[in-house]
């Protein structure tokens, strides 16, 4: 479900284009997890661990 | 000082910052000039390295929307950790498999992904730099210098906000809803 990382980046933009708030950068932070943990699962899987 | 000297100290730090936007945009688009001309089909860690990118292009966005502060700064170079991280990842399998040829064309060189790597770290040596440059916080962002500083950010705004939307309907042709293969080879969708 990568497309939902791609799709939060699409909404931070407009937000940012639209609105000055403190959220964006949480929402930045819940992508950037985001990405990390997609990063693990896929490495994790290529190793065979299944985590 | 004549009128140009007093435009120039007033937009240079703004065109500065929009010029770093802009720049990390440019590496996106030619990443979907790879997937749509070349035909260059990504693989998963090419996805999430391009979700890095995008990443970093983020606070270096709030430098132009907002005022420029050394955080931003410091979130971009946590998602250029990020994804110098993935592209190492992936340089380490093309290590590991010493016959394979790696994953797609080269370009001057080099794999795209060892070129993500190192402008990651070029990205985090600069943003490393930049921070330490203080007279730049005293500047309002380019936002609000005028008609045409709000249009410079729009663009910018809407060059990241196309290319995010065009590689999430690209994921959703090559994948569907579920996890991408390891060696795309077609778009899954298109192939039904």
């Amino acid at each position: 479900m990568l497309i939902l990382n791609y799709l939060l980046a699409a909404i931070i933009g407009g937000l940012l284009m639209v609105k000055q708030t403190k959220w964006l950068y949480l929402l930045f932070f819940i992508n950037t997890l985001g990405t990390f943990l997609w990063f693990m699962h896929h490495t994790t899987n290529a190793l065979g661990l299944n985590l | 000082m004549n009128r140009f000297t007093k435009a120039f100290e007033k937009y240079s730090v703004g065109i500065l910052a929009w010029s770093e936007c802009i720049g990390v945009l440019f590496i996106l688009l030619a990443a979907l000039f790879f997937q749509f001309y070349l035909n260059e089909i990504p693989c998963p860690l090419c996805l999430l390295q391009r979700l890095g990118i995008l990443l970093i292009a983020l606070p270096l966005l709030m430098n132009l929307r907002y005022k420029r502060k050394i955080a931003h700064y410091i979130l971009a170079n946590l998602a250029a950790l990020l994804t110098a991280g993935i592209a190492a990842r992936q340089v380490l399998l093309h290590i590991n498999d010493p016959v394979g040829q790696g994953y797609g064309d080269l370009f001057l060189g080099y794999h795209l992904y060892t070129w993500v790597f190192i402008i990651s770290l070029i990205i985090i040596i600069y943003n490393s730099v930049m921070a330490c440059i203080s007279e730049q916080y005293y500047h309002s962002s380019l936002y609000f210098h005028g008609k045409i500083g709000k249009y410079m950010v729009n663009i910018a705004l809407t060059m990241f906000i196309g290319i995010a939307v065009v590689n999430a309907i690209g994921i959703y042709f090559e994948c569907g809803f579920s996890q991408c293969p390891d060696n795309p080879v077609h778009y899954k969708l298109l192939m039904r």
